[in-house]
């Protein structure tokens, strides 16, 4: 564990922005911090980053790091925040030195990342100048500059085209692979399947799902199944129909009823049955299906 | 670990001093007071010279019809060019120890243009002639004076046209009022009556401290101070707008929020009224070295008091402080530079307070006004450094007016900082009056 939150609460006068949410981030695992707009999502982040102090509850960074939270955090904003009129480089070792680096150390990591982020050639340039794709590679390196133990990225891929998507996307692994904790907060169900562990479902202010990715999957796909075939499947008490279309039937196993069980079933009704397959739920079914839920 | 307050402070005095706009305030401003300076000396010299030379070209008659036999105008005329000029004004070019051939200019263009003033009588027994005379182009003007002058004062100006230049009746007018004067009173009468307060005698009820040996010229009792004054405004606002700028641009493109993802409000807030603080005294000493050639050269009778030199120091720093904490305090709940602009109007408004009532204060620097403005925070740093410019000052007060700045300033951080952290993220729409004390209140 990398971070805690317990009990956290913030108001804004009268409107509860965060409501007693508790949580742990894992040690060298990305999470998902999901939700829908107005959820509390940046708030929860401003706190984490210490730019708003709760109203009542803690949130502890693990022991063995300094006692200045901001230090041990990068951050990269869902909106893009540079100076225009700067360098890049110039900009990059201000933001290092902002962590605590040393002038040395802040232009040791700029051009390291500059380079693995394949802009050595616009560091001397005028942010403003560039695209928005690679402003969005700069913002992502002033949040890694510092190498931080923790890092939370905001919509990460923002803007990028699927070159720089990879690129990004190699850069998120490697720093996982070198042990950073991540915390990816994106309303891109299909890229938050793809990196996270664990995921953290916020709503209204309150956490209303969070575990290991895989579990949540596996709980609501459950006994769901895929059957493609042609002709009509006759209604029975052991599955019921989830969704149908064109031949491809989404089914439920009921309580009780087996896989092996059902396509013994299966074989003995007419219905010529050309696939079967685990069905498994995206994640953002069961996004919509908790949101909808705590409504 | 670095102080993240001297990292920012470092930064915004980089970037500031690299600006093209800082260099064109510091430099292009005392060359362009120079150029105006040296562009109206030339203009002065040479149009005065223009106009005592058409001057020349015209009469310096007056013709006069003195039916009431006022004086002997004969008498008073001139009898020829003036050879040395004003000697007040001689006393002014003698401090100014100016080049010999600039000063011989200056001399020759005043002492023309001074006699080219003055006029001639010409005493005429009637009208007939004296209009012939005026007709002719003889004189510029005929006075005429009829015999009940002296009962209503009515006397008439004869002049060729409509289009005739007017000239100066000020010598006539003089002139008459000695004759006038004379006729009723004695000569000694005459002075008591022109100068009631001329044998004033002064009683001390106490004895007090020796006076300073005052300065040689009026120059330095009431154009020093005020420059001193005017050079502070400059160099605050100027540093606090620089401040909003900075402040407004980072809201509007949303760096605030990385930046705070790194320091606190207050450590940023502090970074940046440092940074830009050292960059107002870096302007200030520009200014300093500018302005300490001309005084050597030119004006050599301007004693810069190191006691005020210092004095105007420490309240450039303290009012530079406090105006740039509760502006950029109150800036930040702008969105844009127009906003902050606004919000932080009063500020600026309170600061310059003292320009308003600089005539007030000027002619009273130890009255009521200059003494209130000494302990009012915003208006203090101005008003003590034109006191004590102008030597009026007394000590306690000096230092009770710098305890007063220490505790605003005290005061104004603290308040200044919460209201910071708040408004530093608002962004989009302004928050109303009640929104924001509410937002205010639970900061």
């Amino acid at each position: 564990m990398i971070l805690r939150l317990d009990h956290v609460v913030k108001k804004f006068g009268e409107t509860h922005a965060v409501k007693n949410i508790s949580l742990e981030i894992p040690k060298g695992e990305i999470c998902g911090l999901l939700g829908p707009n107005g959820a509390g999502k940046t708030t929860l982040i401003r706190m984490i980053m210490d730019i708003f102090k709760p109203d009542s509850g803690t949130i502890t960074l693990t022991s063995g790091l300094s006692s200045e939270r901001k230090n041990h955090i990068g951050y990269l904003p869902e909106e893009r925040g540079l100076y225009s009129e700067v360098k890049v480089r110039e900009t990059l070792i201000y933001f290092a030195e902002l962590k605590g680096l040393t002038r040395a150390e802040a232009c040791a990591n700029t051009d390291h990342f500059l380079e693995r982020m394949e802009m050595t050639g616009v560091a001397q340039s005028k942010i403003g100048k560039l695209s928005k794709g690679n402003q969005q590679k700069i913002q992502l390196i002033s949040a890694i500059v510092a190498k931080p133990e923790l890092l939370i990225l905001d919509e990460p891929f923002s803007g990028l085209d699927p070159v720089n998507m990879a690129l990004v996307t190699d850069v998120i692994r490697e720093l996982r692979s070198d042990g950073v904790s991540i915390v990816l907060s994106t309303h891109q169900m299909a890229t938050a399947e793809s990196f996270c562990q664990e995921i953290f479902l916020i709503n209204k202010g309150e956490l209303i799902l969070s575990g290991a990715l895989e579990a949540i999957i596996s709980g609501y796909s459950g006994n769901s199944l895929i059957l493609e075939g042609s002709g009509a499947l006759p209604p029975d008490s052991c599955y019921r129909v989830l969704s149908s279309e064109r031949g491809r039937h989404k089914i439920e196993l009921l309580d009780g009823v087996s896989t092996k069980g059902f396509m013994g079933w299966l074989a003995g009704v007419e219905f010529e049955t050309r696939a079967i397959k685990p069905y498994r739920v995206p994640l953002s079914e069961i996004f919509i299906r908790e949101v909808k839920r705590h409504g | 670990m670095k102080s993240k307050v001297g990292v920012i402070a470092k930064r915004e005095y980089i970037v500031g001093i690299k600006k093209w706009g800082f260099w064109l305030v510091t430099l292009g401003l005392p060359l362009l007071i120079f150029i105006i300076g040296l562009f109206s000396l030339v203009l002065g010299v040479y149009t005065g010279s223009r106009v005592a030379d058409k001057e020349e070209e015209t009469s310096r008659e007056l013709g006069i019809l003195d039916e009431a036999s006022l004086l002997d105008w004969a008498s008073l005329n001139e009898t020829g060019p003036k050879t040395s000029i004003d000697p007040a004004i001689a006393a002014v070019l003698e401090q100014m120890d100016l080049p010999a051939g600039l000063r011989g200019k200056i001399e020759e263009a005043v002492t023309k243009s001074e006699w080219n003033r003055s006029l001639n009588y010409t005493v005429f027994q009637d009208l007939e002639t004296a209009r012939a005379a005026l007709k002719a182009d003889q004189l510029r003007g005929l006075l005429v004076f009829p015999t009940d002058f002296l009962t209503n004062y009515q006397a008439t100006l004869h002049l060729p046209n409509e289009d005739s230049d007017r000239f100066s009746m000020r010598m006539v007018s003089s002139d008459l009022r000695d004759a006038i004067l004379s006729r009723k009173f004695e000569e000694g009468e005459i002075d008591q009556i022109l100068k009631p307060l001329a044998g004033l005698e002064t009683v001390y009820l106490e004895k007090g401290k020796e006076k300073k040996e005052s300065a040689p010229f009026e120059l330095t009792r009431y154009v020093l101070p005020a420059l001193f004054m005017f050079i502070m405004m400059l160099a605050i606002l100027t540093s606090v707008d620089r401040l909003l700028r900075g402040l407004a641009e980072e809201k509007s493109n949303r760096v605030i929020e990385v930046l705070l993802s790194s320091t606190t409000a207050e450590q940023l807030m502090a970074g940046k009224v440092l940074g830009l603080g050292l960059l107002g005294l870096t302007q200030l000493a520009i200014w300093a070295c500018l302005a300490l050639v001309p005084i050597a050269l030119l004006f050599t009778f301007i004693r810069l008091d190191p006691v005020s030199m210092m004095v105007f120091a420490i309240f450039f720093v303290l009012g530079y402080f406090l105006t740039a904490v509760m502006t950029l305090a109150l800036g930040s709940l702008g969105s844009n530079l127009q906003e902050a602009s606004q919000y932080s109007a009063v500020v600026i408004l309170l600061s310059i307070m003292p320009t308003w009532t600089f005539p007030l204060i000027i002619s009273e620097p130890s009255g009521l006004l200059a003494r209130i403005f000494t302990f009012f925070p915003f208006t203090t740093p101005l008003v003590v450094v034109l006191r004590q410019a102008a030597g009026e000052i007394p000590t306690w007060e000096l230092l009770t007016s710098i305890l007063v700045m220490l505790a605003a300033l005290f005061l104004a951080v603290k308040v200044g900082a919460r209201i910071f952290r708040i408004g530093i993220l608002l962004t989009g729409k302004p928050l109303g009056p009640r929104a924001l004390w509410r937002a205010l209140s639970q900061a």
